[in-house]
């Protein structure tokens, strides 16, 4: 099942989003699925630490590491194309 | 001369649970993320001195520890040793010395000089002594100088590297004051007599005094000695230690309480390694 179909995956991917940013305010449901996570609309308030810190939790949580932040950018947009990255089919 | 123009305190004792991420939480909601008990121990405990009230914004930031942030280091050794990880990136941040000081200047407003001391032993009274110098030459117009101190666990191998006996028991505090040459509408004047002096030199000290004083000691003097000092000379005690656990920067919670609750004047006589220094307090 592609990512982004995967309910379970992308629950995953947002609680991980919550712990490595320390927002503990916002629940998993809140995060939308389709909104691109470092812009205004997504409403988490996320910068370039938060950046570096679900690299971390990609890397810990997810075994995946991502080279830099060209990289990051390309595959942390929103989590329904991050879960996608993370499981193709 | 330096005064004493506010003081506050954060004190928790070896038994108590102290919720000091809820506390914080309640007073500023928008700056609890990033932050782990030692920086939200220095906000909590400089906020319960300074309030709400504004402070100008060149004031000096002075911050004593005797173990520094010692959990984050912890954290940061675990994860690259024992977990084989790299460490967070905001574990590796706040693992900078002064990172607490940052946040606490970030929260008043602070622009000005952020110093950050840690030690074993007599660190309060070196803190102050910089903070005498720097406002009586001038240097600084304002001090807001704090100590906090975080309990590590476990509670032995804490004893150990502070060299401390078994039945110490240990505490952890965030307790400041604000310090400025100013005598108009400060609390009490504070001194830390420049001598640093071995027991010999202290009791002639002693007998020189002129008027009955209230003392208090710090936690690595040893109880016998501090029973014989009462007795020979004509002292009070000035009893916070019932109140206080041992943390290195507790001296700062003695010299709140005395702001508080005493009358007169106040000898803070603190020790390691069989040197011994004295602060001396008078509540205007």
């Amino acid at each position: 099942m592609i990512g982004s179909q995967d309910e379970a995956l992308k629950l995953r991917l947002k609680m991980m989003i919550i712990e490595e940013c320390e927002k503990e305010d916002i629940t998993p449901e809140e995060i939308p699925d389709d909104v691109e996570l470092f812009s205004d609309a997504s409403g988490l308030e996320l910068d370039s630490l938060d950046a570096l810190q679900i690299s971390m939790g990609l890397q810990t949580q997810f075994k995946v590491r991502l080279a830099d932040s060209k990289d990051f950018r390309r595959v942390v947009t929103t989590i329904n194309a991050l879960a996608d990255h993370l499981q193709p089919e | 001369m330096i005064y004493i123009h506010k003081s506050g305190s954060i004190n928790v004792r070896q038994e108590e649970t102290f919720d000091v991420k809820a506390a914080w939480k309640k007073v500023s909601p928008s700056m609890i993320r990033r932050t782990d008990r030692f920086i939200q121990l220095s906000l909590l405990g400089a906020y319960n001195t300074i309030g709400q009230e504004e402070i100008p914004e060149e004031s000096a930031l002075y911050m004593a520890s005797g173990q520094g942030n010692l959990a984050v280091f912890k954290r940061l050794r675990d994860q690259r040793y024992i977990y084989k990880q790299p460490p967070k990136p905001v574990d590796f941040i706040n693992s900078l010395s002064n990172t607490s000081g940052f946040y606490v200047a970030q929260f008043f407003g602070l622009l000005g000089k952020n110093l950050n001391v840690s030690r074993h032993g007599l660190v309060i009274e070196n803190i102050l002594m910089l903070a005498q110098a720097d406002l009586e030459q001038g240097r600084e117009k304002q001090i807001l100088l704090g100590g906090v101190d975080e309990l590590q666990e476990p509670l032995d191998f804490t004893r150990r590297t502070l060299g401390l006996c078994d039945d110490h028991l240990l505490g952890e505090g965030s307790n400041w004051l604000l310090l400025s040459a100013q005598k108009e509408e400060a609390l009490a004047s504070i001194e830390v007599l420049s001598d640093q002096m071995d027991s010999l030199k202290l009791k002639a000290y002693f007998a020189s005094l002129q008027q009955k004083t209230q003392v208090a000691f710090g936690g690595r003097c040893e109880s016998v000695w501090v029973e014989e000092i009462l007795k020979l000379y004509d002292f009070e005690l000035f009893e916070y230690a019932s109140e206080c656990d041992f943390y290195e920067t507790n001296p700062l919670f003695a010299l709140h309480r005395f702001v508080e609750e005493g009358r007169g004047e106040l000898l803070f006589i603190n020790t390691f390694n069989a040197q011994y220094r004295v602060i001396k307090v008078v509540l205007i």
